[in-house]
């Protein structure tokens, strides 16, 4: 497995708040993960951060574990990190209303396994087609699916910021979890929604598609930059 | 941190007193303006979006933007103050509650008195729109009413900003979602008209006690705005008048296009339906069509005649629509009906008691009707919030009980 990420700070924020991790384990395991802070001065990148820290390591503690079952994992170090941003924030005034989106993948095998609260994505590129696996969950992704707007309405809304999930703004966090049995040349791309928002979803796959693999990361951020991204931009790809 | 202001001097002018409440965006005070001695209230941007550039810019553009506006139903902004350490907005402070909360306590508000509302609320709205200024979150809780009766709109403009390209998590859909447009849930831009269908979703609230739209998540409610139709108002309270009922329904037309276009051209239904309740206008009733366009082409004519007038005074160009709305705009003459108090009168005693009318909203001619049995003058005043010929005070006010007196 091949594996490359890559953020940017993008235009007009004043800090990055996006983090991510990714790797691959001794017993197997690959792994990727976006996190989009949000909320209080500083409060954003202190969510994104700890639940990043927490997710590498509850991981590596199962480095060598062969029997490993990562979707429990992963559900654990989310759920402890939530608890523990959410309490900080509620001690630290500085902090309060921070919390983060997660969004990522653990690979085993070709089972792909997806994690997602907030508006981060993960999708799989196959055979030049690009496919979201994930589901946002923001207001306009609910509009959307009970009909009150269209995917172009979605897509351009202004307030697409509205999430309805996050990671650390209540004690716990619902986490969906799905699973893609993945096929050899398989391209994964965990993205938080600066590069999502500026970068048209055929422009992504055209990316994605490219040869020289390691340089997809700073081509998605790029192409993002080039469309005067205003917020924190962060890729992850993955190859299988 | 946000705390930290209650009794301090903020710029050496204002001395803040207590925290009257907290926003989405910025938390609000209590203070005095030392330079005027008024007390006033402070807007401070909450710290967490000092770092979001384009925010701060847009806070500081739009409270400069309506900083300009300047009508008496209007909150004013006093002063915007945008630097490294503070940033805020002072307004004038008003001692009153929201519509929302008279609404609740009332239930139901008289046609009258929605009318009354109303008419105001599009004047001052009219006034906003005139200088390019939308308001976007129109909703009763951000329309304060004065003891006095005087209608005061908030947080211009501001509303819609709290959240501008910040990730924020919510249980809530967009804004205000009981109020909000079909296009604003659709994300497109929005207009004046927006607004309208706001002001149409209160006067269905004002009228009937409920709202059009209601559901347990407000997701359903924000596509209820953009899919259902609303039940008319009369089927909820029957004594609305249709004119009335016309005009509500109109106003929250799915389509902009098929509603008002411009909050004057709303207020001279109003006008119109004020002038003469029994009104059936020629939209949507089709059995109706005739009589309605008749009454329709005098309203037409006599609004001409007043525009004429007005623009000479005043030198405005206003656009295509309507005179009524530079009647409405500008200072017109209009009519102060002062009863005489009767019933303190101890040589009348012997006369029957009746119940005090209210004359407000009347033409001068319908009053004199309506009151021919009582002894009246009248007074002629300017009103920036009443067509011209229109009764808009009365000593007293009902409700009250008054003597009768012999012809």
């Amino acid at each position: 497995m091949r594996i490359a990420g890559k953020t940017d700070k993008g235009f007009r924020r004043a800090d990055n708040q996006d983090r991510y991790i990714a790797g691959a384990l001794a017993n197997g395991l690959s792994f990727g993960f976006v996190c989009d802070g949000m909320g209080g001065a500083n409060g954003g990148s202190v969510a994104s951060g700890r639940l990043c820290r927490t997710l590498e390591e509850c991981l590596f503690l199962e480095n060598d574990n062969k029997a490993m079952i990562a979707e429990k994992t992963v559900l654990d170090a989310i759920d402890v990190a939530c608890s523990r941003i959410y309490h900080q924030s509620q001690t630290n005034p500085s902090l309060k209303g921070m919390g983060t989106t997660v969004s990522g993948v653990t690979v085993k095998d070709n089972l792909c396994t997806a994690y997602n609260a907030g508006d981060s994505r993960v999708y799989v590129l196959r055979n030049g087609v690009l496919t979201q696996i994930t589901e946002d969950h923001s207001v306009v992704q609910q509009l959307f699916k009970q009909g009150a707007i269209t995917e172009d309405e979605m897509n351009t809304h202004p307030q697409k910021n509205l999430i309805t999930r996050a990671v650390g703004v209540k004690t716990d966090v619902e986490v969906d979890v799905s699973e893609t049995t993945l096929v050899s040349g398989d391209r994964i791309l965990c993205a938080s929604d600066g590069l999502t928002n500026f970068v048209k979803k055929e422009i992504m796959a055209q990316i994605l598609a490219s040869e020289d693999f390691y340089n997809i990361p700073k081509e998605l951020i790029n192409k993002a930059l080039e469309n005067n991204a205003s917020d924190n931009i962060t890729a992850i790809v993955m190859e299988y | 941190m946000d705390n930290s202001y209650i009794g301090k001097r903020v710029d050496n002018r204002y001395d803040v007193i207590s925290l009257i409440g907290v926003g989405g965006m910025s938390n609000v005070y209590k203070a005095i303006d030392n330079a005027t001695g008024n007390t006033v209230a402070i807007k401070f941007l909450k710290q967490e979006f000092f770092e979001n550039e384009e925010l701060v810019r847009r806070f500081k553009n739009e409270s400069k933007a309506i900083s300009l506006l300047d009508n008496p139903n209007i909150i004013k902004v006093v002063d915007v103050n945008i630097n490294d350490r503070e940033k805020y907005i002072v307004v004038e402070y008003i001692d009153g509650i929201t519509l929302k909360e008279y609404i609740d306590n009332r239930k139901v508000l008289t046609w009258q008195e929605t009318v009354q509302f109303t008419g105001t609320i599009l004047s001052a709205i009219g006034h906003a729109h005139d200088n390019g200024i939308i308001h976007r979150d129109m909703k009763p809780q951000n329309i304060m009413l004065l003891r006095d009766g005087t209608i005061k709109i908030m947080d211009f403009g501001i509303a819609r900003l709290s959240t501008a390209n910040q990730k924020t998590v919510t249980d809530k859909a967009i804004g205000s979602v009981h109020y909000i447009s079909p296009e604003q849930v659709r994300g497109k831009n929005s207009d004046g008209r927006s607004d309208l269908y706001s002001i149409g979703i209160m006067m269905y609230e004002m009228l009937t006690g409920t709202l059009p739209f209601v559901s347990d998540t407000a997701v359903s409610v924000a596509m209820k705005q953009v899919q259902d139709t609303a039940r008319k108002p009369s089927e909820i309270v029957p004594s609305i008048p249709q004119g009335l009922e016309q005009i509500v329904m109109k106003a929250i037309e799915k389509n902009a296009n098929d509603r008002y276009q411009t909050a004057a051209e709303m207020y001279h239904d109003l006008y119109a339906f004020r002038t003469n309740p029994a009104i059936v206008f020629p939209y949507g009733v089709e059995t109706e069509k005739t009589q309605a366009v008749t009454v329709k082409k005098e309203t037409t004519n006599k609004v001409k005649a007043k525009k004429t007038k007005v623009k000479k005074k005043i030198g405005l160009t206003l656009p295509v629509m309507a005179g009524i709305s530079a009647a409405f705009a500008v200072s017109c003459l209009v009519a102060v009906f002062f009863i005489f108090k009767l019933s303190g009168n101890p040589l009348l005693t012997k006369y029957e008691d009746v119940n005090l009318p209210n004359f407000v909203g009347m033409t001068e001619q319908e009053a004199k009707s309506a009151a021919a049995s009582l002894n009246f003058d009248i007074e002629y005043a300017y009103s920036t919030q009443y067509a011209e010929g229109v009764v808009f005070a009365q000593v007293p006010k009902p409700p009250k009980t008054i003597k009768e007196t012999v012809q």
